[in-house]
């Protein structure tokens, strides 16, 4: 029933994308969302758009791919835009009813869709060509200077790598659990969305209890194999910024910075 | 000999004292040297898990004193070399595994210690050759088998070069193949790379393959010495709620219907030599040089029948034809998944 769930949606390859630094690549989207809250012209969106469009390219992702994550939007780009369109003044394009939709009102609703669509696309496209993996230690090394201010990189790192872990192996149990529910007779399928979340109580019961009782053994096997949280540790697999890495960060935040101060 | 680990006066209480304390040890001593493999056997609640976590101080004993290689476990500032002296092997696979991907998972514990980076691979490297996992580095975990993923995590102990590994019944999720694949790894690592095992397990097909067995009984010990003097003492441990090897308790219940058979048999290459010794000119048909495996027990049972029949029992003296099944042994086959089944078949009971 969970067989083919998938974690992430990290897609293999070795394109120059995902040949990237983890980090450069969380700093490049991490650009492209600054500036799209920056820029205020069409121009502006369509360079941004082109950028994704670039990258996408580079990063031989098909573009099916990329562009199902907007699907779930759909109702809040079709609201945004209305809401837009209608709630402004200005110059009258039809009116239906006591609503008026104008051309500034369409105007700034294409702005604010545009602006969620590429959002979208942009964190797509660093999630399709960075594993899970990469982005925990991308995280957990972007993180370290925060250190000094008391945020716990290492351990947001673990808690993440973790997770990931045990998902597949919980997903799992609560096939097994519901399987065994099923055996007894009971019923997950039918009756309306309140009798269904009632139903959902003796799956959710055992699987808490059960992976309450996994955190605990966890927890003592890692005591057990020398784990004293982040400090003295090594990594063996180092995270290594080359210069293409620095290079692609530097020349995208510039282009970027650019685009933000003149549209 | 170098002495690994000593245990003196051991007690400990779960919980807190007065009402709600319930004593899991209550004076332990034992000393285990550099290279031994020990097997620990008891019953549920005879305290041998609880034994266990004393060896790298996940517990500190409530009185009595452990030492690990002449440290202290209740000295706090020996916790981490004492950790990595004696790495841990839990039961269930799935929740000692910390990683997503087997390499990762295996080179956690060189992390942990502050392993460069360069060193950490090659250890990853050689703990995976040594239990035969190495073509599996980028496998996630949960796609393994519970012999596979019992096998990463005796790696990741490996990684850290420990001296010693006490495995809390590592086999009891396992299916026979894994079972197999994990005694076999453990048995490896004992021989040649000198490492001393400790071993808690229910198997006592298990236990015959260590040096020395120790008998645990509410908080004590009970037994302890070479396997062929633990498991001959068929009585005590019955009366302990505990299992003799199957060709052992053949041999006994044999015997104690009149045959003359050495009460200290383990293995079936043993009871088969006993029974063609004691009758002369037939050969074993069991011997394949593979010792004390559960699987051939039920062949045991097969050997003993053509052992014993066409001379028309002499050695048995209970005057049967041949069919084990009037030896009347009362082999249980709860236990023994692989082999006990059919040894059960092939007795038909008393």
């Amino acid at each position: 029933m969970f067989g083919n769930v998938t974690i992430g949606q990290y897609i293999p390859g070795d394109s120059p994308v995902h040949r990237l630094d983890p980090r450069a690549k969380m700093l490049i989207a991490l650009a492209v969302i600054t500036v799209l809250f920056l820029v205020h012209t069409m121009a502006g969106y369509g360079i941004i758009l082109l950028f994704i469009l670039g990258a996408m390219v580079l990063a031989h992702l098909p573009a099916r791919f990329v562009l199902r994550g907007v699907r779930p939007l759909l109702f809040i780009l079709v609201l945004t835009f209305g809401l837009h369109l209608f709630m402004n003044e200005g110059r009258v394009i039809f009116r239906l009813g006591p609503l008026v939709a104008t051309y500034e009102g369409a105007f700034r609703g294409f702005a604010m869709s545009m602006r969620l669509v590429l959002l979208v696309l942009a964190t797509s496209i660093l999630t399709l060509s960075t594993s899970p993996i990469e982005l925990t230690d991308g995280i957990e090394s972007l993180l370290a200077p925060a250190r000094l201010v008391g945020v716990p990189a290492h351990e947001l790192a673990m808690m993440m790598t973790i997770a990931l872990r045990f998902i597949p192996t919980l997903l799992e149990e609560t096939d097994k659990i519901m399987k065994a529910q099923m055996a007894r007779g009971a019923d997950f399928q039918t009756g309306n969305v309140l009798q269904k979340a009632k139903s959902l109580v003796p799956l959710l019961v055992p699987l808490f209890v059960s992976a309450f009782r996994r955190a605990d053994e966890l927890a003592m096997a890692m005591e057990a194999r020398c784990y004293r949280g982040g400090q003295g540790r090594t990594r063996m697999k180092q995270l290594r910024a080359g210069a293409r890495d620095v290079l692609a960060t530097l020349g995208s935040t510039a282009v970027l910075a650019l685009v933000a101060v003149y549209f | 000999m170098e002495e690994m680990l000593r245990a003196e006066n051991l007690a400990y209480q779960y919980g807190p004292g007065g009402e709600g304390a319930h004593a899991a040890l209550r004076g332990v001593n034992l000393a285990v040297v550099r290279g031994e493999f020990v097997a620990v056997i008891g019953h549920n609640g005879s305290g041998k898990s609880t034994l266990a976590k004393h060896f790298n101080a996940l517990l500190v004993p409530t009185s009595g004193t452990v030492w690990v290689k002449g440290m202290k476990t209740s000295d706090l500032r020996n916790l981490w070399k004492i950790r990595q002296t004696v790495g841990m092997v839990f039961q269930n696979p799935d929740n000692q595994i910390v990683a997503t991907t087997v390499e990762e998972d295996v080179a956690f514990g060189p992390e942990n210690l502050g392993v460069p980076p360069a060193e950490i691979r090659r250890r990853v490297r050689e703990a995976l050759e040594c239990v035969d996992m190495a073509e599996y580095p980028k496998h996630a975990p949960h796609l393994l088998s519970g012999g596979q993923k019992q096998r990463i995590a005796i790696a990741g102990v490996i990684a850290m070069r420990p001296e010693c590994i006490v495995l809390d019944e590592p086999t009891a999720m396992l299916d026979p193949s894994g079972r197999r694949e994990v005694m076999r790894t453990v048995a490896r690592l004992n021989r040649e790379e000198g490492i001393t095992v400790i071993l808690i397990t229910h198997f006592m097909s298990e236990a015959v393959q260590a040096d020395r067995v120790i008998v645990m009984e509410a908080g004590r010990i009970v037994l302890d010495g070479s396997p062929r003097k633990v498991f001959s003492q068929v009585e005590t441990l019955r009366s302990l709620h505990l299992d003799v090897p199957q060709v052992t308790e053949l041999a006994y219940e044999l015997n104690r219907s009149g045959a003359h058979l050495p009460p200290d048999i383990l293995t079936v290459e043993e009871f088969a030599d006993a029974v063609t010794g004691a009758s002369g000119d037939l050969h074993s048909t069991a011997g394949d040089g593979r010792a004390s495996r559960p699987g051939l027990m039920s062949r045991a049972h097969g050997s003993s029948g053509a052992a014993a029949g066409p001379t028309g029992g002499p050695t048995c003296a209970s005057g049967t034809t041949g069919a084990a099944g009037g030896f009347g042994c009362g082999s249980r086959a709860d236990d023994e998944p692989d082999g006990g089944r059919a040894a059960a078949a092939s007795c038909g009971g008393r």
